[in-house]
């Protein structure tokens, strides 16, 4: 029989995962769709990434408002709320910072040299820039905290 | 003193009380991953998690945990 605390722990990851699925797909759907409405070619496609971009959204909001919940409903028991957020998951969340520091520091390597051969606008590096962000800390996160 | 490594007795002495992993991360407040890691010799606990764990299992820290000269 899996315990309270087990079975939080697998819905903290199995929310944290619907996040970073709802959020990339919003920001890449907003992307697109940007894209589409000056290319001829993808104009036509228009729509779907449209369509995409708002169910990313809405998954992304509904991941937010259970993550909301569910803090709210740790913090009303102190126990479960030391339990859930013991030393060792203390570690992983600094170690998925620091690894998303080096991820971060490195894409913007990658996209100073990328902008030296190709000019990319402004809105485009500011999208991919909050999408490794966000996306870099929760998933190393959820790559550590996986059993092993 | 430098090439030592830290093991630790955890699973003898969670078996001698008949616990499973979960029943001491229930009993000491982390989750049952954190006993795993440490029982695995993956993770070194902090002090107050070590004092927490040798008391549950009604032995001292030095029993529990053994510094190893390689």
């Amino acid at each position: 029989m899996i315990s309270n605390v087990e079975n939080l722990t697998i819905r903290r990851r199995k929310m944290l995962i619907g996040f970073s699925f709802g959020f990339s797909f919003s920001l890449i759907g907003v992307f697109l769709s940007r894209i589409s409405s000056t290319s001829i070619v993808l104009s036509n496609y228009r729509p779907i990434f449209l369509l995409s971009a708002l169910f990313g959204w809405i998954f992304w909001l509904y991941n937010l408002v259970r993550i909301l919940n569910y803090q709210k409903k740790i913090k009303k028991d102190p126990k479960l709320s030391e339990t859930l957020n013991d030393e060792y998951i203390q570690l992983l969340r600094l170690k998925s910072f620091n690894i998303a520091f080096w991820i971060i520091l490195i894409s913007q390597g990658f996209i100073y040299i990328t902008n030296m051969f190709y000019k990319l606008s402004v809105e485009f590096v500011i999208l991919l820039n909050i999408l490794i962000a966000v996306l870099a800390v929760i998933l190393s996160f959820i790559i550590l905290d996986r059993e092993k | 003193m430098n090439n030592v490594i830290l093991k630790n007795t955890l699973k003898v002495q969670r078996a001698k009380k008949d616990l499973t992993q979960q029943q001491l991360a229930d009993l000491v407040y982390v989750t049952r991953k954190t006993i795993n890691t440490v029982e695995k010799g993956k993770y070194v606990p902090s002090t107050m998690l070590a004092l927490k764990l040798a008391k549950t299992l009604d032995v001292t820290v030095e029993e529990l945990f053994i510094l190893h000269e390689i």
